[in-house]
């Protein structure tokens, strides 16, 4: 804990002290610039992140036919495998960026709390983090008011919290590849409704200040993602509305007919006419059918 | 994978405040808050520390109908004239019975209540988070005046000789007239840090510490500065002065002597843990409690130790102790109460629920 507190939460508090000072005790503005720091600091990740996620996208079609070829899970998986190695593709790329954000995120939120905490207790703990620097000591007490937030309480009034979700949506849908495997594109659906929420709940738990540097990293990472891509690239029209009900679904029981389950029931012999299993098996079969009709009208 | 950390990180919340109000000794009977939020009676006459009454009351509610919840109490309760004063982080000032607990009055400031409130001649006197001194009727408490500060006020007024000082965290120590509120200096002194330390006062020198880690000797007269003394870190206890000796605490963990006429270091004495706490004499010991609820008995002459080994209460306690006698009393963060004796004898009082 020591060295954690070493390496990250002094050097992060003792920096938004410093940043506080020079925009004048504005500790709101202090944790903007922090995360455009941050941000800069973590950009060849992103870039990174984002060439990886572009290059996993282009790979979908050539995955599908994998899908289709290869039945056996364990050797469809080689192929997949093969198929990243031959396009120089990670498909852990896109973690990285956000798995080393995990540690600057986790510290922000330790050096917030000790910073605008508020409390006469946190003060005290804020002096046992200082460095011993003139400059730093004539900084304390922080400002904790930014607009309408107290920065070090969670912010009641839902506007952060939307304004969080808001971006953190914007931002997933943008970052996130197309899929159309019809699984990939359900969690890639579900991923784009929790992690936003997800977010704004965790707002509405922990010092605005964090929630602050929440929105504007994800703002910056729109940003990133619309100069990295160009305006042609991006449909806002497509990112701001909810995705439809799944197209790719769609598109597959279009092309392939009736889903493996599907094709497994109407497969089976339907001989004990008489038994219940054999009347829900076809209840089942009917239900498949006509599901898929209304799928392809 | 990342629900689960940011859940582990959520699932510890905000900075809650605890409250570090100490005791007030009044006949046979403890003023403190034994419980956060809550500030009670007891009876030190009784062995087991039977707890006469407490503050609040289920349902007790404040003049406009919101229920009463002091939230943490950081100001050690003054008694004056059988009323009990002290300020909350709820904002509200209370003035309860001393014999019922029953609420006298109570007055709303603007933002938490950390330091002490001061009563002379019937005036109540208390700084507010909110950056006012409060200057109120005791019996009543009708406002008289306020002055405003620049920022929040976490210290406890000075009042001597017609004159109000008071520290505040704007970085500034202000002199004002105890009937009038006006200034009376030509403008207030001004620190490099906020000031969370309580000034005291001793033969026209105004004694004060601060958040820039330097203990500052003033004119009372003028505002003028005599000299000051830097430490490793900040000033936070109201300092203590003996003869020509002024003693302080420190958060660097240390405890300094220096000599009050011109602010040399007459000794030092590192406890390894912040001192929040003021400093007490014990008749010949001078008592030193560190955060670390560990207490060390000095000889105020030189710093030696007078007990071998420090006393560990194993709390956390940052309240001033109160002194009486042979005998202090400790209020540890949570509500432990604990006496020490000044031969190095520590003895439970009230262990809280």
């Amino acid at each position: 804990m020591f060295l954690w507190d070493l390496i990250f939460i002094n050097p992060i508090t003792n920096a938004l002290v410093i940043l506080n000072n020079i925009f004048l005790g504005n500790f709101g503005v202090a944790i903007i610039v922090f995360t455009i720091s941050m941000r800069l600091l973590t950009m060849p990740l992103t870039l990174r992140q984002i060439r990886s996620s572009r290059s996993l996208s282009g790979l979908q079609p050539r995955m599908q036919e994998l899908q289709k070829k290869y039945k056996d899970p364990k050797r469809r998986q080689e192929e997949t495998m093969k198929l990243y190695r031959e396009a120089g593709v990670n498909p852990l790329g896109c973690l990285l960026p956000m798995l080393v954000q995990f540690p600057i995120w986790i510290a922000l939120y330790r050096a917030l709390r000790i910073t605008v905490g508020g409390t006469p207790e946190s003060v005290i703990g804020l002096s046992q983090r200082l460095y011993p620097w003139g400059y730093i000591e004539q900084a304390v007490p922080l400002e904790n008011n930014f607009l309408w937030m107290d920065l070090g309480q969670p912010d009641t009034s839902l506007i952060l919290a939307f304004i969080v979700f808001a971006s953190t949506y914007v931002q997933q849908r943008l970052a996130t590849p197309t899929a159309t495997d019809p699984r990939t594109q359900s969690t890639n659906q579900m991923m784009l409704w929790m992690m936003p929420l997800m977010f704004a709940f965790f707002t509405l738990q922990v010092p605005s200040g964090l929630g602050v540097y929440w929105a504007m990293s994800n703002i910056i990472g729109v940003a990133m993602y619309y100069f990295t891509h160009g305006p042609e690239r991006i449909n806002w029209r497509t990112v701001l509305m909810p995705p439809s009900a799944a197209p790719a679904d769609r598109q597959a029981s279009r092309r392939e007919g009736p889903s493996p389950k599907e094709k497994e029931a109407a497969e089976e012999p339907v001989e004990a006419d008489q038994s219940t299993e054999g009347k829900r098996k076809k209840k089942r079969l009917r239900h498949g059918r006509s599901r898929g009709k209304r799928k392809d009208r | 994978m990342l629900s689960t950390l940011f859940l582990a990180t959520a699932c510890t919340g905000i900075a809650r405040p605890e409250g570090w109000a100490g005791p007030t000794l009044v006949d046979d009977r403890l003023v403190a808050s034994i419980e956060r939020g809550e500030m009670a009676a007891v009876d030190i006459q009784d062995s087991s520390g039977r707890v006469l009454w407490r503050f609040p009351l289920k349902d007790q509610r404040h003049p406009d109908g919101g229920k009463i919840n002091p939230e943490a109490i950081y100001s050690t309760p003054v008694v004056a004239d059988s009323i009990v004063y002290f300020g909350a982080y709820d904002g509200w000032l209370y003035a309860l019975d001393l014999a019922s607990g029953d609420i006298r009055w109570q007055l709303k400031t603007g933002g938490p209540i950390v330091g002490n409130a001061v009563v002379q001649d019937n005036v109540v006197y208390v700084g507010s988070d909110d950056g006012h001194l409060y200057v109120l009727d005791a019996a009543s408490g009708q406002e008289r005046w306020r002055f405003k500060t620049g920022d929040a006020i976490w210290t406890t007024p000075l009042v001597a000789d017609g004159v109000v000082y008071v520290a505040s965290m704007d970085k500034k120590v202000y002199a004002l007239d105890a009937d009038s509120g006006e200034e009376r200096w030509d403008k207030p002194f001004k620190a490099k840090g906020g000031l969370a330390s309580t000034p005291v006062l001793v033969d026209g020198t105004l004694l004060v510490g601060g958040l820039d880690s330097r203990i500052r000797a003033l004119d009372a007269a003028s505002g003028e500065e005599k000299w000051q003394f830097k430490a490793d870190d900040w000033f936070w206890t109201q300092p203590l002065v003996l003869a020509d000796s002024v003693y302080a605490g420190c958060l660097d963990g240390k405890v300094y002597a220096l000599d009050v006429n011109d602010g040399n270091l007459k000794w030092e004495q590192d406890t390894g843990a912040p001192v929040r706490s003021a400093p007490v004499l014990l008749e010949d010991v001078l008592l030193i409690v560190n955060r670390k609820g560990e207490l060390y008995g000095l000889d105020p002459q030189d710093g030696q130790l007078v007990w071998p080994l420090p006393i560990e209460l194993a709390r956390t306690v940052l309240s001033d102790p109160q002194a009486q006698g042979a005998t202090a009393y400790i209020s540890a963060q949570g509500g432990d109460l604990f006496t020490v004796s000044k031969d190095g004898r520590a003895k439970l009082l009230v262990l809280t629920d």
